[in-house]
């Protein structure tokens, strides 16, 4: 390896310096001013997302190059300049909430930079080995960002219960990674598609499929798809609110980008296998977060049902992917809208997650005790309602669009009965997102009313609601990007392989 | 016969082996046993209690201190075996590594990890 190779790691290197740096910082910083340490890694992490923007613009930077077990291609930044966002809004939630708990809190700044490096390797890995550890550095940070709350026995009880079922996980994809191993001969993605394409019988090895349906299971525990999804409520309700505003999206929109990766681009001729596959596990998804999400009292509960119902609709994009043909970019409805919903899906869940922060540090963690809220705090309210309907999908916010880009792409795979079961399910869920409204607004409550949030918690909601707003109204926005992201992936990681 | 086979009959010698001494010393050796030779030690401490105690949480901290830096041993070592080969790059290479492990260390000595209380 010579150093000239480095650059295409650069994002990586930034994110992980950022990390020990809040370590370094803090042993320096005195008690009581932990808070700054946040900030510091807020700016920090902003000053990456336009950094890593320029640096895709710069013609001295490849545009796709691999290495090993690695690959940097547009992709893999549409899905860097996601995790930097998460990260950044996470953190600016984060900061207010824990200012009693001193102790530990540039730990805590540092353990999120750590997660999303795990995502940034995740995404970009095309190595299963590199694949495995990116996985495992994105998981154990996470467990001990659960039991956070060490004195709270059900932080604690979160904690032990995602790493159990994050222990599970990662055995099901060594098991998983070790049979395709021993099918294929390589762990290396791009030997493993030119394997794939060339020898095609050997996609209807049993010992192949056998090994990759493990490697699906693992991911589906980890983005909660329904016959896995049963931690994902009890998890997101002991948690502290802000690592479950960033346990919600940066680990499953990773997941799901290496996916895409694994599933869509690499394994083409089993095409015909996935869609069937992915279409059950998306139906049974979409039905079952919903149905259940129906009779949730608690707000970190409604959310968790309510995401694993968005996981569904994501995985409606999964079954309707048309093949791909070799160097040669088909038109893939199905691809942008899995890309373009992680989008949605991020900002609207954000938005409510940032909220429910919020209502959590004053004691609110029931939909029965935001009665009166509209009057009480009406700018938190609306905000909670625009939220709620983005991940509902009413026009014009992005959630809509969103939904209607992945129903389009059900619609031209003629998966007529998927589209119409996701439309069925959107008209379920807004049931319960208009119940948590009405509660709201119509039911009143006298009370005291609760201080306006901090000034961090107002920056952070801003951003996500406008994101909903602006990206619902003009989506040309991300679609332009995620046309861009298209092309490389099915050709590059084979052609531009540095040695 | 190829390895396999030869393994095979490794095998087997060696279980038979075992068993054929254990059966010739059966025949030889003599057998009076009573109550302080059936004792579960013969020299030393009678156990007591059951094995099933939990541990002090500070000892698996300490393994796991341990654990890190045995790791970093076993990364060094053949390094160095081939570092004249590999050059600045990998020199370089293993010093970042090492600074990531110190600030870990340090890191841990700063937030109490390495007292005893």
């Amino acid at each position: 390896m010579k150093g000239s190779h480095l650059i295409i790691f650069i994002p990586e290197i930034a994110v992980l310096s950022l990390a020990l740096l809040l370590l370094i910082f803090d042993w320096v910083t005195p008690k009581g001013k932990k808070v700054w340490i946040g900030y510091f890694s807020a700016v920090m992490i902003l000053v990456f997302m336009g950094g890593f923007l320029c640096l895709a613009k710069n013609r001295f930077f490849p545009y796709a190059a691999s290495f090993h077990g690695f690959v940097f291609d547009a992709f893999a930044l549409y899905f860097k300049e996601l995790f930097l966002l998460v990260v950044f809004l996470a953190t600016l939630f984060s900061v207010n909430f824990f200012k009693q708990d001193d102790e530990g809190q540039g730990e805590y700044y540092a353990l999120l930079l750590f997660v999303t490096l795990g995502c940034f390797l995740l995404v970009s890995s095309a190595d299963l080995l590199m694949l495995f550890l990116s996985f495992e550095m994105m998981s154990i940070p996470l467990y001990v960002m659960c039991a956070y709350r060490k004195k709270d026995s059900k932080s604690s009880e979160s904690g032990l219960k995602y790493f159990l079922i994050g222990a599970i996980t990662s055995a099901l994809l060594l098991y998983g990674i070790s049979l395709v191993y021993a099918a294929t001969g390589t762990t290396n993605l791009h030997a493993f598609i030119e394997g794939l394409v060339s020898a095609n019988k050997l996609a209807y090895n049993p010992i192949l499929l056998l090994g990759l349906i493990l490697m699906l299971c693992a991911f589906c525990f980890k983005i909660a798809a329904v016959p896995f999804h049963m931690w994902a409520p009890d998890v997101y309700e002991g948690a502290p609110a802000p690592v479950v505003a960033f346990l919600a999206v940066s680990p499953k929109i990773a997941v799901i980008g290496l996916m895409t990766r694994l599933f869509l681009a690499g394994m083409q001729p089993l095409q015909p296998f996935w869609v069937f596959l992915f279409a059950v596990l998306a139906a049974f998804t979409m039905t079952v977060g919903n149905l259940t999400a129906l009779f949730q009292q608690n707000l970190k509960r409604l959310l968790a049902y309510s995401g694993i119902a968005q996981i569904g609709y994501i995985l409606v994009g999964f079954a309707s992917i048309q093949p791909f043909f070799k160097n040669m970019p088909t038109l893939q409805l199905g691809y942008q809208a899995i890309l373009f919903y992680l989008a949605a899906y991020l900002f609207s869940d954000l938005a409510a997650f940032g909220i429910v922060t919020y209502l959590s540090a004053h004691g609110i963690e029931d939909v029965k005790s935001l009665k009166g809220l509209a009057e009480k705090n009406p700018m938190i309210a609306f905000l909670f309602l625009i939220s709620l309907l983005s991940l509902a999908g009413v026009p014009p916010l992005v959630g809509f669009v969103g939904k209607f880009y992945l129903f389009l792409a059900a619609v031209s795979s003629r998966l007529y009965w998927l589209a119409l079961l996701g439309v069925v399910n959107s008209v379920i869920s807004l049931f319960y997102y208009l119940r948590v409204a009405r509660t709201m607004y119509f039911e009143k409550e006298e009370g005291v009313s609760i201080p306006y949030p901090s000034f961090s918690m107002q920056v952070a909601l801003l951003v996500a609601v406008l994101g909903i707003l602006i990206i619902g109204i003009y989506p040309f926005m991300i679609t332009h990007f995620s046309l861009q992201v298209l092309t490389p992936l099915s050709n590059v990681p084979i052609s531009h392989v540095m040695k | 016969m190829n390895t396999t086979g030869y393994i095979l009959v490794f095998l087997a010698v060696g279980i038979l082996f075992v068993i054929g001494n254990y059966f010739l010393s059966s025949l030889l050796r003599p057998f009076r046993p009573n109550a302080k030779k059936l004792a579960t030690y013969e020299c030393g401490e009678e156990p007591f209690g059951t094995a099933w105690v939990q541990y002090n949480v500070r000892y698996y901290l300490f393994a796991v201190f341990f654990v890190i830096f045995d790791v970093e041993a076993l990364f060094l070592i053949p390094w160095a075996v081939v570092l004249k080969s590999l050059g600045a790059f990998a020199f370089v290479e293993m010093l970042i590594f090492l600074f990531l492990l110190f600030i870990a260390l340090i890191h841990v000595w700063k937030k109490g990890g390495l007292k005893w209380v």
